[in-house]
């Protein structure tokens, strides 16, 4: 491996406080270093070009039975992308559900390096492993679903605590998983009896438990086991008019464990994902609205919330979430085919392909209610770029969401071909913010990092991981408030992604096949608590399972450069 | 001035390949304007292996300065072939053979001539322009791809032979005409334009149909229950053609709530008499 230096390009790394500065990098065994010999060192000349981490994608649906499930139910979304195999990829299908080595080589052509699966049944990890070992060039965990487990709703109806966070990291460490991820908790039980939750204090039949309890237990939690992703939420009522009162009500809940801030920055203990989704107001389909400003206004007094926006983007796509009676409605509203499933004792699943219009009210509000919460949130490292790949749109259209947050004119010559109405009962129209680059940077790097507990990814700090992007983007000759097509552009394909001190893509085309790591959580419980909570899980197997406990846990040789991150857990 | 039109030739050279050969690049929008060399220098997928168009075609003629005055001829059978004519906005294509599959996909205008067999998927997302195929064609002429519901929506297919299932399948427009027998389901969710079949066809018309026109002159089996007989017409028309009846004229399919008319000929279905008793 060469040491690599990249010279003279424009730095933008909000970590190390660095603003669009021309310095070198220099990279030597797979980190950042503070120089290395030049005569020996691989140099790559960035004079005129932006230089930023690589990417890291804090909510993707990448990988595991519902995308292939998505895969299998979209035959036409294969036929629109065709990728013929190179010398270095293999061959490939797919827009919003692409084949595993597909998803690998865009984002990585796009210059991401890191991406996280958010939401996976404990119980079909094994899947999900194995689609992460055919995905390269990037490195990737997944979030288990907890938020309709039997056991978890037992123990909290049992006000087992201690038990609780032990059961949760002997699955995290059992399947791999990397953090909690709650969807529409206890709604998605309560559908496997054909109903739904519609408030937090709304009790789960057969268990006794509420929506509130489940956030608030789980979150607790997850605390004490210090994990380094904090829990992750798809609120209830996810999808429907007036659903920002709920989503306030299920954050607000969680902040009695509120933490200090850190180095003046907000240390989050709840990541609400998908926000977009989260924050309609309205009472019905004809007069919904945004609801945005009510969540902006929440987040901006408080500390302990940080989301991701699930922006829409006009296109035909696949929504899947864990979330069965979301996607029962979506269903009857679209008569689009569909598929619903029920996974034991775990979660549920459902997917409707669905094709967002720009002429049709609800998917515009849908669209404004995204932005609208990305440019009314004024801390940029509370707020992560995402589209929800692929239930808000596809994960290449990225460049473009990133171009409506850094430019007005971008926005306003968009909303042109959106919905009137629409347009006329919301805000979009007045905000004049534009982010920054090193905003951009934060909200798809530095900050989900942060959010993400990754220390040595998002930025380019000596130690840091070296995965970097470069863009071909003169600053000195685009304005990216007014040339947005050109940084577009530009962010599609990135002139060089480094990924672990290896250059991987060059000029916007894969030159080197990597195989990236799997992360995932080790949070040691101690020793006693352990044991015995691992026994009584054993005895639940016989009553709850179609399978044996020996086959429900991931063995570790099954994952390609598999990567434990070890924690002390405060029980 | 007049336009001078350009025709250019590949001639298909002995012993060609037996895998698929994806031909998407055969069209005017792409051949106006180029060399002969370049044309021939063209990158196209034999299999999984990539060739050129040179590799199995023989050219020559030559070519136009745009699209609209290019003739490309092809000389010899392609069955195996894959998207003649893809996206083509203008100009015109002759096959003198037989054709492969989804000859004229996505097309926008300009014309396609088949003077033999076609295979399935003629004409699938097509919006405009014209395909006339001389022999049989496959399954799914002028349909959408297996999923989509983006079917035909503007142009004319004429297919001189008979047809294979589940032609027009989600159809949102133009028009489609069978001069023989058709497979079963013709116009599979359809939601607009008009199939005209002068043959026969098994069973099955326009199941799920939302919208649109189907015209059957020959034989068919029973019609689906979601139909319901509204009147005895005359003659029908497709695309501004008078065709002589009469017809019964249906309505459906109301398992889709669908408005769509199916007309299909009095004399050559005697045992649809039964549902004249339901006439209003």
């Amino acid at each position: 491996m060469h040491d690599i230096l990249i010279k003279n390009g424009t730095v933008f790394d909000p970590i190390n406080n660095i603003d669009g500065e021309i310095i070198d990098i220099a990279i030597s065994k797979g980190k950042i270093v503070d120089k290395v010999d030049e005569s020996n060192a691989e140099v790559i000349d960035a004079s005129n070009k932006i230089v930023l981490p690589g990417g890291v994608d804090i909510h993707s649906h990448i990988a595991g039975p519902k995308v292939n499930m998505g895969r299998l139910l979209r035959p036409e979304d294969h036929y629109r992308n065709l990728k013929p195999k190179t010398s270095v990829k293999r061959a490939g299908v797919g827009t919003s559900c692409p084949s595993t080595f597909t998803t690998g080589y865009e984002y990585s052509e796009m210059g991401y390096t890191t991406v996280f699966e958010p939401a996976n049944p404990p119980l079909k990890m094994l899947h999900v492993i194995d689609e992460f070992n055919d995905t390269p060039m990037i490195d990737k965990a997944c979030y288990p679903l907890f938020g309709s487990n039997w056991h978890v709703m037992e123990y909290l109806h049992d006000n087992k605590e201690d038990e609780l966070a032990a059961y949760i990291a002997w699955t995290l460490r059992s399947v791999k998983g990397y953090a909690c991820k709650l969807v529409n908790p206890g709604g998605v039980e309560q559908w496997k009896w054909g109903g739904d939750v519609e408030g937090l204090d709304v009790a789960v039949g057969n268990f006794g438990v509420t929506p509130r309890e489940i956030v608030k237990g789980m979150c607790k939690a997850v605390q004490r086991l210090n994990l380094p992703h904090s829990i992750h939420i798809h609120a209830n009522n996810l999808g429907m008019p007036g659903n920002y009162e709920t989503s306030i009500e299920t954050l607000d809940s969680m902040r009695e464990y509120a933490k200090e801030n850190t180095n003046g920055k907000p240390n989050p203990i709840a990541h609400l994902t998908h926000v977009q989704f989260n924050t309609y107001g309205g009472t019905n389909w004809m007069n919904i609205t945004s609801g945005a400003e009510h969540l902006a206004k929440y987040i901006n007094n408080n500390d302990h919330v940080s989301i991701d926006l699930g922006q829409v983007v006009f296109s035909d796509t696949t929504t899947m979430t864990a979330d069965g009676p979301f996607e029962h409605k979506l269903q009857t509203l679209t008569g689009n085919r569909w598929v619903n499933a029920d996974i034991e004792a775990e979660t549920g699943c459902g997917i409707v392909p669905i094709k967002y219009k720009k002429s049709n009210y609800i998917h515009a509000i849908m669209w404004v209610t995204g932005l609208e919460a990305a440019l009314m949130i004024d801390d940029p490292w509370k707020v992560c770029m995402t589209t929800d790949h692929p239930n808000g749109g596809y994960f290449t259209t990225y460049p473009r969401v990133v171009t409506w947050l850094m430019s007005q004119k971008a926005r306003e010559k968009y909303m042109e071909k959106v919905n009137k109405r629409a347009k006329s009962r919301t805000a979009l129209e007045s905000l004049d913010r534009e982010y920054s680059f090193s905003d951009v940077v934060i909200s798809t790097r530095a900050g989900t990092a942060r959010l993400l507990g990754l220390n040595d990814k998002g930025h380019l700090g000596v130690g840091a991981d070296a995965d970097v992007a470069v863009y071909n983007i003169d600053l000195n000759k685009i304005d990216p408030a007014i040339q947005y097509w050109k940084v577009r552009k530009a962010l599609r394909r990135a002139d060089y992604t480094i990924k672990d001190g290896e250059i991987v893509v060059k000029d916007g085309e894969v030159v080197k096949s990597v195989p990236g790591r799997s992360y995932w959580v080790d949070s040691k419980v101690s020793t006693d608590l352990a044991k015995s909570v691992e026994s009584e899980i054993k005895e639940k197997f016989k009553d709850y399972y179609t399978i044996q406990m020996s086959n429900y846990i991931v063995a570790e040789k099954n994952i390609i450069n598999s990567s434990p991150i070890t924690v002390q857990a405060e029980v | 001035m007049s336009r001078i039109l350009a025709e250019i030739i590949l001639k298909l050279k002995p012993n060609s390949p037996s895998q698929p050969i994806d031909l998407r690049e055969i069209s005017p929008d792409i051949f106006a304007g180029k060399t002969k060399n370049e044309i021939g220098a063209t990158q196209i997928w034999i299999g999984n292996t990539k060739e050129t168009l040179g590799s199995i075609f023989e050219i020559i003629g030559e070519t136009a300065g745009t699209p609209e005055d290019q003739i490309i001829v092809i000389e010899g059978d392609l069955p195996n072939s894959r998207r003649i004519g893809n996206k083509m906005t203008n100009g015109k294509i002759i096959i003198n053979g037989k054709g492969g599959l989804y000859i004229g996909s996505d097309m926008k205008g300009g014309q396609i001539t088949v003077n033999g067999d076609a295979g399935e998927w003629v004409g699938i997302g097509m919006k405009g322009g014209s395909i006339e195929v001389d022999g049989n064609v496959g399954a799914y002429t002028g349909s959408s791809y297996r999923g989509a519901r983006q079917g035909m929506k503007g142009g004319m297919i004429v297919i001189k032979g008979n047809s294979g299932c589940e032609t027009g399948a989600w159809m949102t427009g133009g028009t489609l005409k069978i001069m023989g027998d058709s497979e079963i389901l013709p116009g599979v969710h359809m939601s607009g334009g008009s199939i005209l079949i002068a043959g026969g066809c098994p069973s099955m018309v326009g199941a799920s149909m939302t919208g649109g026109k189907i015209v059957l002159l020959g034989k068919t089996g029973e019609i689906l229950s979601g139909f319901h007989l509204e009147e005895i017409k005359g003659k029908a028309k497709i695309d501004g053609e008078k065709i002589p009846g009469p017809f019964y004229s249906f309505s459906g399919d109301i398992a889709e709530k669908g408005k769509g008319k199916i007309f299909i000929h009095k004399e050559n279905n005697s045992h649809l008499v039964k549902y004249e008793e339901f006439l209003p």
